[in-house]
C-alpha cells in the first residue's frame, strides 16, 4: 500500500501541512532569534579581532 | 474512558492520504516543549531570592540545593524513558505524547505550591519527579513513529525531532525571562506565576502534537519507495525486541558510544563561559561569553538536523567515526589555541562550534543507528533504555571535569593550563567511544525475532535463543 493506492483517498491538504510547520516554526524562530542576538556579544564585546590582534575599537 | 480512547493507538492510525510531512511538526511540539528543561537554570537565582526578593537572605534556598531540581529531572528522563519504552510501544505516540504533556505541566503545577510554602522538596517533586517523567516519556514518544513515517530517511526525521529539544531551551529561556519581569513586584519574584503560565502554555502546544500525530496503517510506505533486499550489512531488515536488545553486545557499545559522546559535549558546555575568558584573558568579557554560550546552542541544535541527516547518506557508523576521529583530535587540539599558545580566539570558536555540533549530532544520530542494529519492533523502547547513558554521562561528566580542575588548581596549576588536562581527558573519552563503535557488528541471528518485516509489536512473538 502507497500513498496514493486509490485517486479517491483524499490527500492532506499543503495548507494544512504548512500551517502545521508554522505553528511550531514561529516559537522555534522566536528562540533563535533571541539566542543569535545574544550570540552577537561574542563578536561586538570582544576587545580584540578574532585572530587576537588588539584593535582600537573602544570598550562597551 | 471513551473521551480518552481518543489517544488510543488504533484510533491515530492515519487514514489513506495522510502526509507523512504532518508528523515531524506533531514531535517538534513536544520535543520544543520538553527541551525547555535545559533553560532551567534562568529559575536559579530568583528561586534562592523568594524571600529575599532582591538578594538571598537567611531562609532563602542556596543555589546548590536548587540545582538539584534539574539533575533530579534529567536523571529520571532517563529512568522513565527505559521504564516506559516498552509501553510507549503498544500504547502508541498519542497516549504517551499525551502522557508526557500532563506530567510535565503537572511538574510545573506542583512546583508553584512549592515556591508559594517555599518547601522545596515539593519542586523537587514536581519540576524533577513528575516533570522528568513527562521529559522522558517525551522524549523517546516521536522516535518510533518519525521512523515508520521516513524508513528513506529515518536520520533526517529523528534528526528534526531530537534539533527541537536542542531549541527548546532557547525558547524557554526568553519566556522565563520575560514571564517572571512581567510578574516581579517588590513581594513577589514572579517565578509561582511564571511556572502556572508556563505549565499552561506548554500543555497548550504540546496537545498540537497529541492531536497531530498519527502512525501510519499497516503495510504503509513512502510513494515510490521499495525497501531495499539488503543495502549493508549494518541495515537489519529483522527486528530484536527491547529485552533481547539488552543482551547484545551492540546495545552496551551503543551505550558506550553515547556516554563518551555526551560526556565529552559536557566537558566544554559545563566550563564553555569561564573556560573562554580564562584562555583569553582580558580579550574575552564576560558578556561576550554569554554570547559564546549562545552561540554554542545554536551549534548544538544545528548539528542534530546536520549530522542525523548526513548519517542517512554515509551510514552511522561512519558519523560516528567522524565524530569520534576528528573530536579526539579537536578536544587535544583545543588548549593549544587558548592565549598561552595561538592565542586565536576565532579559532578556539570555530572548533568549539564543531565539537558542540558533533555532540549535537550524537544525540540526533542514535535513534537511527538503533533502528540499523535492532529494526523498528521496540526501537522506542530501546533508545528508552539507552538514554540511561545519557543519565550517567550527566553525573559523569560534570563530576569529572569539576573534580579535575579542582584538583590541578589545588595543585598551584593556573587557570587556562587546568583546561588542558581536563580537554585531554575528553580527548581520551572519545577514544574509547571510538573503539566501542569500531567494534559494532550486526546483531547475531539468535536475538532476531520470527517475523522479519512487523507492523506492530502485537503481531510478534521472539524466537527462543539459541
Amino acid at each position: 500500500m502507497t500513498e496514493n493506492t486509490a485517486a479517491q483517498t483524499k490527500k492532506s491538504s499543503p495548507v494544512l501541512v504548512l500551517l502545521a510547520w508554522i505553528v511550531v516554526c514561529i516559537p522555534a524562530a522566536w528562540g533563535i532569534y533571541n539566542t543569535a542576538l545574544n550570540a552577537m556579544k561574542l563578536f561586538t564585546e570582544t576587545s580584540t579581532t578574532m585572530s587576537g590582534t588588539p584593535t582600537t575599537t573602544p570598550q562597551k | 474512558m471513551a473521551l480518552l480512547s481518543f489517544l488510543d493507538r488504533e484510533r491515530s492510525v492515519a487514514p489513506p492520504g495522510f502526509s507523512r510531512w504532518l508528523v515531524p511538526p506533531a514531535a517538534l511540539a513536544i520535543h520544543l516543549a520538553i527541551g525547555q528543561a535545559y533553560a532551567f537554570s534562568v529559575f536559579k537565582i530568583p528561586l534562592t531570592q523568594l524571600i529575599g526578593i532582591n538578594k538571598s537572605v537567611a531562609g532563602d534556598w542556596k543555589q546548590s540545593q536548587v540545582a538539584w531540581i534539574f539533575s533530579l529531572a534529567i536523571l529520571i528522563l532517563g529512568l522513565s524513558a527505559a521504564t516506559f519504552g516498552k509501553w510507549l510501544e503498544g500504547a502508541g505516540p498519542r497516549k504517551a505524547m499525551f502522557a508526557s504533556a500532563v506530567c510535565f505541566s503537572a511538574g510545573f503545577f506542583v512546583s508553584v505550591l512549592g515556591v508559594h510554602f517555599h518547601q522545596l522538596w515539593i519542586i523537587y517533586l514536581g519540576y524533577g519527579v513528575i516533570g522528568g517523567i513527562g521529559l522522558g516519556l517525551g522524549y523517546i514518544s516521536p522516535v518510533s513513529t518519525l521512523i515508520k513515517w521516513f524508513p528513506d530517511r529515518p536520520g533526517l526525521a529523528t534528526g528534526l525531532a531530537i534539533m527541537g529539544f536542542g531549541g527548546g531551551a532557547m525558547i524557554g529561556s526568553p519566556l522565563a525571562v520575560k514571564l517572571m519581569a512581567y510578574f516581579r513586584t517588590p513581594t513577589h519574584v514572579g517565578v509561582g506565576r511564571t511556572f502556572l503560565v508556563m505549565g499552561v502554555l506548554y500543555f497548550i502546544f504540546m496537545m498540537f502534537g497529541v492531536f497531530t500525530v498519527r502512525v501510519p496503517r499497516e503495510g504503509w510506505k513512502p510513494e515510490g519507495w521499495t525497501a531495499p533486499a539488503k543495502s549493508s550489512d549494518m541495515i537489519t531488515t529483522h527486528n530484536v525486541e527491547v529485552n533481547a536488545a539488552f543482551r547484545t553486545p551492540q546495545f552496551w557499545l551503543l551505550w558506550i558510544v553515547l556516554c563518551m559522546n555526551v560526556t565529552a559535549g559536557i566537558g566544554i558546555i559545563e566550563q564553555a563561559s569561564p573556560m573562554i575568558q580564562d584562555l583569553f584573558k582580558g580579550t574575552v568579557k564576560p558578556v561576550a561569553a554569554a554570547g559564546f554560550v549562545g552561540l554554542l546552542s545554536l551549534f548544538n541544535m544545528g548539528g542534530r538536523f546536520f549530522w542525523a541527516s548526513v548519517s542517512d547518506f554515509i551510514g552511522r557508523k561512519a558519523t560516528y567515526f567522524i565524530f569520534f576521529a576528528l573530536g579526539a583530535v579537536l578536544y587535544y587540539f583545543l588548549p593549544q589555541t587558548g592565549g598561552n599558545h595561538l592565542d586565536n580566539v576565532r579559532l578556539f570558536v570555530t572548533i568549539t562550534c564543531v565539537l558542540l555540533s558533533m555532540y549535537g549530532g550524537g544525540f540526533a544520530t542514535i535513534p537511527a543507528y538503533l533502528r540499523d542494529m535492532f529494526g523498528t519492533y521496540n526501537v522506542s523502547a530501546i533508545h528508552g533504555r539507552l538514554l540511561t547513558a545519557w543519565s550517567t554521562a550527566g553525573v559523569l561528566g560534570p563530576l569529572l571535569v569539576n573534580r579535575i580542575r579542582e584538583a590541578q588548581l589545588s595543585q598551584g596549576v593556573d587557570k587556562a593550563s587546568a583546561y588542558q588536562t581536563v580537554l585531554h581527558i575528553m580527548a581520551g573519552l572519545l577514544l574509547i567511544g571510538f573503539v566501542a563503535n569500531l567494534l559494532v557488528r550486526p546483531v547475531a541471528e539468535k536475538y532476531r525475532l520470527a517475523d522479519k518485516s512487523p507492523a506492530s509489536p502485537a503481531s510478534l512473538h521472539p524466537v527462543p535463543a539459541k
